[in-house]
Parts: structure tokens; sequence; C-alpha cells
């Protein structure tokens, strides 16, 4: 008897449609079978339909496999489970060990003590945690630690006030060669500079004012990750030096992630940004992002996330949606840490949103369980275990 | 207790030993989706229920030497397509000759093919649902499925809407990249080639 061939390859490449891991030329070797074999577009139009597949799974649900199961066992004869005394050692174990709970948490509830009043207890005072969030070096090597609740004049810039009000810091006119400014591991920190500009700075980055910053001159050096939404309206320009690399404009919207490795990478959600490194430039308009490595510039569109993501930096939170490892890397950036990771976890992807200033134990033990990664911190560096859950 | 089979291949020894415990985790895993290949061709969902639950007797009673997990499974598919095309026959008026075996197996091969793929896809996807280790997981996106929104599904369960849209996304690319590490391809493949062997 023959049989028409079966499309193998047409299974493969549903499979990889449906996971998202089809390339652009198996995407157009996919549509010419399809193109042939009108039989097979049905199907495939079908299975990756999600109202039908919604529809298909809802309906598998509603089946009564219960009833189902009772017919065949009348119908079947089944070869009978032996229960040895060992099955009834562990039943009794298990009976005991549920009635000594049950005894336990009665005999509690029956004795637990009544509410004492405290009137004549002696009060208590401590200090208040200012959370600490930053730390500002000036020029000299002094260094002043910032709290993130604190309110009202934080330090003196040659004699000019810096301001916490309402979690951001308040940056004055700086004239000399000015200070630097390092959010700590694990603390985002919102600044706010002396032409209106504000700038949200991540965990371990450092704004460096090495040439001053003021209305007239508003330049200003990057090392880590910082977005920035630039005051209009100044004559001057605004630039960011951030590893061989120059933004400037004047009023626009932008991400700057320079970290010590890796590529530059500038992220524009408005305006324009002009970009230059080495002897090359780069107009960027928006929506656009530069990756700047090895003295060269890589236009690309911005990932469809980057605004989600910008958001979620202005409103104190991480919003991860990208491969695990892409995020743990982003994890290890701001905390400041190394990662290591065992084991294979190349294809997998994640979504998640977590309050930013976190401490790291907590937002890694949180990734952990719901990553399916077991992720330990020893010392300064992350471990990143998959194979724990294989 | 709850017997667990660490493969297919463990399961598949324990099922030849008619271990009943074996059978019944076959049977629950693969009857919706067989219940939903006979209604594809039966279009009759009361009858589709009772083809699908025949067609599993038929196939332990068989006596048919199995070698392996894939071959009970397409020989199950085999007997329900046979089942629905018998049902069918009921249907056609005596002048509309029915196809013998020879002819209806050349006819149907195609059609035949395509619907496993589509039963065992099915299959596969429900499956890891079903296995989502947390009730609430299981919940939310069955309630998902049947085309409620996040806020509704959020005052159904008793959390909030952030929580529940965050979720679906998370379980939506769990199950995703558990079909990946399961290669779900593999097993297509060598269902279809116990098709195509006949």
């Amino acid at each position: 008897m023959t049989q028409p061939p079966i499309n193998l390859r047409l299974a493969e490449l549903a499979f990889k449609k449906v996971t998202g891991n089809l390339t652009d030329e198996e995407s157009i070797e996919l549509e010419h079978i399809l193109e042939i074999s009108p039989d097979k577009r049905a199907l495939f139009e079908e299975l990756m339909n999600p109202d039908r597949n919604a529809e298909d799974l809802v309906s598998m649900s509603g089946s009564n496999v219960e009833a189902s199961w009772d017919k065949v066992k009348a119908s079947v004869p089944f070869t009978p489970k032996k229960r040895g005394s060992g099955y009834f050692i562990a039943a009794a174990s298990v009976i005991l060990v549920i009635g000594s709970i049950v005894v336990y948490l009665l005999w509690n509830e029956k004795n637990k003590p009544a509410i004492v009043q405290n009137a004549n207890k002696s009060s208590t005072i401590h200090p208040v945690i200012i959370d600490s969030v930053a730390k500002i070096v000036g020029g000299d090597g002094t260094e002043i630690v910032v709290g993130r609740n604190q309110l009202g004049i934080v330090a003196y810039i040659d004699d000019k006030p810096v301001l916490m009000k309402d979690h951001t810091l308040i940056i004055p006119d700086i004239e000399t060669r000015g200070p630097v400014i390092k959010a700590l591991p694990g603390k985002e920190l919102q600044v706010q500079l002396t032409d209106g500009t504000r700038v949200w700075l991540s965990g371990s980055s450092v704004l460096d004012f090495q040439e001053g910053f003021t209305t007239v001159k508003r330049t200003l050096a990057l090392k880590g990750e910082a977005y920035f939404e630039v005051a209009k309206g100044a004559d001057a320009h605004f630039a960011v030096n951030a590893r061989g690399m120059k933004a400037t404009a004047l009023g626009t919207m932008f991400t700057i992630s320079a970290y010590d490795k890796g590529a530059v990478i500038t992220s524009l959600f408005e305006g324009k940004l002009n970009l230059s490194g080495g002897e090359k430039d780069m107009l960027l308009s928006k929506n656009e992002e530069a990756v700047w490595n090895n003295n060269k510039f890589l236009r690309r569109s911005l990932p469809k996330t980057s605004t989600d993501k910008m958001n979620g930096k202005i409103n104190g939170y991480f919003l991860f949606d990208d491969k695990i490892k892409t995020i743990l890397d982003e994890v290890a950036k701001n905390y400041s840490c190394e990662i290591v990771y065992k084991g294979d976890f190349s294809d997998k992807e994640y979504y998640g949103k977590f309050p930013r200033n976190m401490p790291i134990d907590s937002l890694l033990r949180k990734l952990s369980t719901s990553m399916v990664v077991d992720l330990a911190l020893q010392g300064n560096k992350i471990i990143a275990d998959f194979t724990k859950f294989k | 207790m709850k017997e667990t089979f660490n493969n297919d291949d463990e399961l598949f020894k324990a099922i030849m030993k008619n271990d009943e415990q074996a059978i019944k985790k076959y049977h629950d895993d693969i009857y919706p989706a067989l219940r939903g290949f006979a209604h594809k061709r039966v279009k009759d969902l009361e009858a589709a229920t009772d083809i699908a639950t025949d067609a599993f007797c038929d196939t332990l009673k068989s006596g048919y030497k199995f070698t392996d997990l894939n071959g009970i499974t397409w020989y199950l598919y085999n007997n329900a397509r046979f089942k629905c095309r018998d049902h069918n026959k009921k249907k056609v008026s005596p002048q509309d000759s029915p196809l013998d075996d020879e002819k209806f197996l050349v006819a149907d091969a195609a059609q035949f093919e395509n619907d496993v793929i589509w039963a065992e896809f099915r299959r596969i996807t429900y499956e890891q649902i079903k296995g989502l280790p947390r009730d609430i997981d299981r919940d939310i996106l069955m309630l998902a499925l049947k085309g409620y929104k996040p806020v509704e599904i959020a005052k159904q369960i008793g959390t909030y809407d952030e929580y529940v849209r965050t979720r679906i996304k998370n379980l939506a690319k769990q199950i995703r990249n558990e079909l990946i590490d399961k290669k779900i391809i593999t097993v297509l493949i060598l269902l279809l080639s116990q098709i195509s062997s006949l």
C-alpha cells in the first residue's frame, strides 16, 4: 500500500513557529511548503490560530476523563497491586504524624497567653534608617552618603546646598572641577540637574561632573546606565561622555548603557541625538538604538520592550521581558556582582516586574522561584545553576 | 499513593505489565485528545466520547505486541479512525457506497496524518497546563483560555489584576520553554513514522 510522503519538515517548521524560533530562511521555506500543499496550510493555520487553540484546550478540559476511566475499568481486568506490610507501616506513620500535629495545634490554641497591656513598660527608641542610595564624592575625596528618605539639605558643593526632595537629589550649579555621584549597588537614584534635566541613575552607576555643570555648560560623564530627560530651552547642548562615545542633544529623552564590559548602547525615545566616537558620527532618530563597540556604530530599531523598561525605571521597578541570561546580566550589573552560569539556559525567557532598590537576596529568591533556576549569592558572585532543575 | 513514571519507557513497561496505575495515567493523558480527534471526524460530541473510550478498551484488549508507547498511541488513533468511519457510514445514504478498508486508508491517509498532528499538538500543550504545580496557575490559565479578562480572573480568584496579567505572560513563556525542552517535534516525528510504516 502506498502512502503520500509524510512532511516531517512541515512538522519541524510548525514547531519552530509555535516556539518562536523560526529564522527568516525557514519562514520562506515554510511558506513554500504551504503554497504547494493546501491541506497542510489549513492544518498549519488551525494550529497557529490562538482562538482555536484556546477553544480546543477548553474543550479538552471539559472532557469527563473519570467517566471514561470507569467504563475502561469495568471492561478490562487489571493485575491487582500487591501491598506489603511496608505499605501499612508507611500509612500508620503518616496517620501518627498528622495526629501529632493536630494535637499540638489544638493544645497550643488552648494555652495561648492572653494579651498583656504594656501601659507600665518603658518606651524604646530606634534610629531612623536613612535607606542609603548614593554617595557624593567631592573633588577632594570627601564622601557623603545620602538616603532616599532624607528631606532637605544633605550636603554642600562649593557652599551651595545639595537637596533631597521627593526622593530626588537636586544638584546646584557646579563651577569647579566637580564631584562624582555614585548610586549604590542595587539602588536607583533620581537626580535633578541645575538646568532642570532629570536623570534616573541605575544601581552601581556613576555620574561624573568632572568639567563642572551649569546651565551654559552642560557636559557630564557616565559609567553604567542612566535614563535622561534633557530639559528643553537651554542654549547650550547637553552632552554625555560614555566610554569614548559622546552623545549630544538639546532637549530629548534617551538611555545610555555604558558598563565596564560590552558595548555602549544608546536608546532614543524622543527627538534626535548626535553620537560621536573615534572618527565616527551618527545621527540617531526617535525609536532607534545605537550600539557602539570596537569603535564602530551599529544602528537598529528600538526593541518593543524598551519603552516599558524605561517607564519601569522612572516608576521604580525592574521590568524583565527577555531571555533569562539577559535579565540576570542586568541584575548583576545593577548590584555590582559577577555572575557565574552553570548548565544550559540559552532558550529560556521570562517576564516579571519587581521593585528596584530591593535587597539582592530577596530579588534572587523571588527570581529563583519563578524562573526555575537555582540562584545563590556567594560573596560578590551570583551563581545561576540551571542543572538542579533538569 | 500515586505512582510516578519518570519517562515514557517506564510508563510503557508498566502498561505492558497491565499495571492499573500506569494504564490510568496513560488514559487520563490521552483521552481528551483522542475524544477531540474523534469529534473532528464525526462532528458529534456524544459519539466522540464513546468512540474514544471504546478505542481505548479495544487497544488494551487487542493483545498486540507493542514495542513502545508511540506504537500504542498510533494503534489508538487508528482504531478510533475506523470507529469514526463506521459511525459516519451509518449516516451515509445507501446509494453512496462506502469505501472499503483499502480504499479508505488511501483516501484518508493525508487527513489522518493531519488529524493526528492536530490532536498530539493539543495533547502535549494541555499536558503542560495540567502539569503546572500550582492550582492557582492552572486556574488562571484555564480562565484566560476561556476568554476571561485579567480583571475578571482577579475578581474570581481574589487577587490583583496586575498579578494575573504577569502570571499569564510568565505561564505562557514557561509552557513554551517546556515544549522546547520536551522536544515535541521528536514525539511527532516518531508517531508519524509509525503511520508511514502502515
